[in-house]
């Protein structure tokens, strides 16, 4: 980062992206003498090509991700008044291990989306040098658990994303994303507690 | 002026102004990246307002609730990009403020006056900007930020003493 000092008061980002999007008189005359907005603005005219990551089914599992989650404190709050009930009552019942309503049931699934310029496909089964993945995974342990993504190619094992937490779910998005190279397969393993899943992806 | 009617024409046309400022405020590009995408597949599905400075602000909490967040403290640290944070035009006592800085304070500052803060000293508001953005007086809003620039000296104080 650098430090530079606006010739009275800054023509905020805010302000400088409107202007990026619709010219403003005002700020085209302030960016004229001042040097320090002027390089802000700039940086804004540089990034103009930029590409976008596509909105695709990436952004809708995330979303789905936070219902989950919101869903989960609901649960959460119905669990203890249910709790306090069956306190009342003396009646102790253990839950179940896993949580209902789970596709595949007691399963690790590991699901990859892949993007490449711009296009994304769910469940990919290549790969080109440059792609970026998302991993997703269906799993159905209650409480937080530790996620761990290894790529193994042309024998050598990689660890593409730093250690989650995450909370069981139909497709849940592990953070972060990665990409591949290379032209040897690569095999993409999820690993939750003492369980693994992969998936394989073929050069193109 | 900067409206759309669709949240995907808003995700074309605001998405690189949104990027850029999750950019500057967690200076790394995939918690940027997941931050907006994140914001608009909830517009998608739930729609709300698609005017720039709505989710310029909306951006600006998400990343506040991951910075928030404990768990992501050290993959924000290990992650961070300072060149993205950009230039810094408004400083506090000198003090630019970055990531690791805003981690601090989020253990000092309510979630009101974090987003003041980023306001001010990330997005390089004034007072009478700050004010209408988040709906309060000029008066109010200086007398927050004036309580944010102590706890920020007491904590480059403390940093300094420490260091020294």
């Amino acid at each position: 980062m650098s430090a530079m000092t606006c010739i009275g008061e800054p023509i905020s980002w805010l302000r400088l992206e409107q202007h990026a999007l619709a010219a403003s008189d005002e700020v085209a005359r302030h960016l004229a003498e001042c040097g320090a907005c002027r390089a802000c603005f700039a940086t804004i005219e540089a990034d103009r090509g930029r590409a976008l990551p596509p909105l695709g089914e990436v952004a809708i599992a995330a979303a789905a991700r936070r219902r989950r989650a919101v869903r989960t404190r609901w649960l959460a709050a119905a669990s203890v008044a249910a709790a306090a009930a069956v306190v009342l009552l003396a009646v102790l019942r253990r839950e179940p291990e896993n949580l209902p309503g789970i596709k595949g049931g007691d399963d690790l699934v590991v699901d990859l989306i892949r993007e490449r310029s711009g296009e994304v496909v769910a469940s990919p089964v290549s790969f080109r040098d440059g792609d970026r993945f998302k991993v997703l995974v269906t799993c159905a342990r209650r409480g937080e658990i530790a996620a761990d993504v290894t790529v193994e190619q042309a024998g050598e094992v990689f660890t593409p994303l730093a250690p989650a937490q995450i909370r069981c779910g139909n497709r849940v998005p592990l953070p972060g994303a990665f990409t591949l190279t290379g032209t040897t397969p690569a095999r993409v393993c999820v690993h939750l507690a003492s369980r693994s899943a992969c998936a394989t992806l073929a050069p193109d | 002026m900067e409206s759309a009617t669709d949240p995907l024409e808003a995700y074309k046309k605001f998405a690189p102004a949104l990027l850029r400022k999750a950019e500057r405020i967690l200076c790394n590009r995939e918690d940027a990246g997941d931050v907006v995408q994140s914001l608009f597949a909830e517009l998608i599905q739930r729609g709300g307002p698609l005017d720039l400075p709505f989710l310029y602000r909306a951006v600006s909490n998400r990343c506040l609730n991951m910075i928030r967040d404990r768990k992501n403290r050290e993959r924000l640290l290990a992650r961070e990009e300072p060149a993205l944070r950009g230039v810094a035009r408004v400083r506090c006592d000198e003090a630019v403020i970055g990531v690791d800085l805003l981690l601090k304070l989020s253990a000092r500052l309510g979630a009101r006056d974090m987003e003041l803060l980023v306001c001010r000293y990330v997005d390089d508001m004034g007072v009478e900007e700050i004010a209408a953005v988040v709906g309060q007086s000029r008066k109010t809003v200086g007398k927050r930020l004036a309580r944010i620039r102590d706890q920020v000296a007491a904590l480059v104080a403390s940093a300094g003493a420490v260091a020294g």
